[in-house]
């Protein structure tokens, strides 16, 4: 285990480039859970997360200590930045990722779930069902099933009728533009730290 | 890293694989250490040349007061023209006065435009000069009228004209060279000086050149002309008439290149640029009054300047060369010394 501060890693990842895979190892997934809590989308949060590590990893001979910002608020300002521009345009950038070389990968099957049990869906269920009228109809209906009714993908895709995976679309899709909708209004839960 | 998310896993791998192109780019990129040491001593080179070169300027905005001192004696130009000596960077055979309050000159070659019409009759300059003035609106007419009477009371005389509506006028004016100092500076006086050049080239060369062959071609006519009244044959006497046309014809054109030297010695020729202060910038003036900017002048300004600054670095060099070896000494003892002293006994 590296005991390098992530300040010290930023900093050492300049001439050792390796040394920015360990800052990586140990925010990755509370970034990733960042993005979910606020796109409500995996695939969103999946790719932002990995384009947040990218321009941080392009930029990181920017990245000074003596500015009194240390190594993980300036990941998250990074991240900030890019959620930003989520919300104001729907895409998310590859830029960062093209310019490193970082291969564009989506999301496995597998994750989608996996990605949303890292968020706390509680709190936001009496504002997604107010927000969820603004959705279009199998979108809305693909939602309620998998978020308010808490089914299973498989049991999803049985009551709507269509095969798992165009099941995960809806859901993928319904839940950015729900969280869009969501920051438009104001009623995003930022429930956890920054 | 621990997660059970995929994605995460895989981006892991992908960054660090992109971690390790990019080290491995960064080791062939890295300069050797032969390259390290080339480039050392090349920044070392290059900022001896700048410490040479403002040391050199420092060397030569202190030294030029003496140096005019010593040889100066351009007179200065108009009210508004201090005499401020010589500057190190002009070309040879040039003065230049230039500036809104005119403070600013330049000299060069200057023993030899000391001599024009005042000293040795061996130093031969043909001189001329340009001012620009600006006078109060409204007395442009009379102005121009002055600077006439200037060149009339100088001994000289308007050789050209031009106006460009009642505000705006070039007029051009040849004195004797004895006066040419005095006419500036009296024309100087009639409004504020904007620009003023005089250039100076000398011909001392030519002139000498020129009478040594006039020696030679008339001692020829005089031997040519002892043969002619011997000659006893009719074909003797062509041949040393035609050598005696040829000789003669010589001594004429070196006379006429003596007399028009000689004229252009005597008298200078002074373009006045003359127009009021509100009146609107002419096409054939520039902002700062000096007529007629050229590429050929442009080239000619920024290769003086180019050798200006070589000179510049030149005189520092003089100056930091002695003391960088006197330096390199004290440096070397001092390293022996230690070496020595660490050296086991």
């Amino acid at each position: 285990m590296d005991q390098r501060s992530d300040a010290a890693l930023l900093l050492a990842s300049r001439d050792d480039p390796a040394a920015f895979v360990e800052l990586y190892r140990r925010h990755a997934e509370d970034l990733l859970r960042y993005f979910a809590r606020r796109t409500l989308d995996p695939e969103a949060a999946a790719e932002l997360t990995a384009e947040t590590f990218a321009e941080a990893f392009a930029s990181r001979a920017r990245y000074s200590y003596v500015t009194g910002v240390n190594g993980v608020a300036w990941l998250y300002g990074i991240a900030r930045q890019q959620l930003g521009r989520f919300f104001r345009s729907g895409r998310i950038d590859a830029a960062a990722r093209q310019q490193i070389g970082l291969p564009l990968r989506e999301l496995p099957p597998e994750d989608y779930e996996r990605i949303e049990d890292l968020v706390d869906f509680a709190p936001l269920r009496a504002a997604l069902a107010e927000a969820l009228e603004t959705l279009a109809d199998d979108q809305r209906e693909a939602l309620k099933l998998r978020v308010i009714d808490g089914l299973p993908y498989p049991d999803v895709a049985a009551r709507l009728q269509c095969a798992e995976t165009a099941a995960r679309q809806r859901v993928s899709r319904g839940l950015r533009r729900l969280a869009l909708v969501l920051q438009e209004r104001g009623l995003m839960l930022t429930t956890e730290v920054e | 890293m621990e997660t059970n998310i995929s994605y995460l896993e895989l981006l892991e791998r992908d960054l660090l694989q992109v971690a390790v192109l990019e080290k491995a780019r960064a080791v062939a990129r890295a300069p050797s250490r032969r390259r390290l040491r080339w480039r050392s001593w090349l920044g070392a080179a290059a900022a001896f040349l700048v410490v040479a070169f403002a040391i050199g300027a420092l060397a030569q905005l202190g030294g030029g007061g003496t140096e005019a001192s010593r040889t100066g004696s351009f007179s200065t130009v108009g009210s508004a023209v201090g005499g401020v000596p010589a500057g190190p960077a002009a070309s040879p055979g040039t003065h230049n006065v230039a500036g809104g309050s005119g403070n600013q000159q330049r000299f060069a070659n200057p023993g030899k435009q000391a001599s024009t019409g005042t000293a040795s009759d061996l130093s031969k300059i043909i001189r001329d000069g340009t001012i620009a003035l600006s006078v109060p609106d409204g007395s442009f007419g009379t102005k121009l009228a002055r600077v006439v009477a200037i060149a009339h009371t100088n001994g000289g005389f308007v050789l050209s004209s031009q106006t460009e509506g009642s505000t705006t006028g070039t007029l051009t004016i040849r004195v004797p060279a004895a006066r040419f100092d005095a006419t500036i500076g009296q024309v100087g006086g009639l409004g504020d000086v904007e620009s003023s050049s005089v250039t100076g080239k000398d011909v001392t060369n030519q002139f000498i050149d020129y009478r040594a062959h006039l020696q030679d071609l008339v001692g020829r006519r005089t031997v040519l002309r002892t043969l002619l009244a011997r000659t006893t044959t009719i074909g003797e006497s062509l041949t040393v008439e035609n050598e005696l046309e040829d000789v003669q014809l010589a001594i004429d054109q070196i006379q006429g290149q003596l007399r028009y030297l000689g004229n252009q010695v005597a008298e200078s020729t002074l373009t006045v640029d003359l127009h009021e202060q509100s009146a609107p910038v002419g096409e054939n003036r520039t902002n700062d009054g000096i007529r007629n900017p050229s590429l050929a002048r442009a080239f000619d300004r920024a290769i003086q300047g180019f050798f200006g600054i070589l000179a510049t670095i030149i005189v520092g060099l003089g100056y930091l060369l002695p003391l960088a070896v006197l330096a390199g000494l004290v440096v070397g003892v001092i390293t022996l010394v230690r070496r020595r002293g660490r050296a086991p006994s």
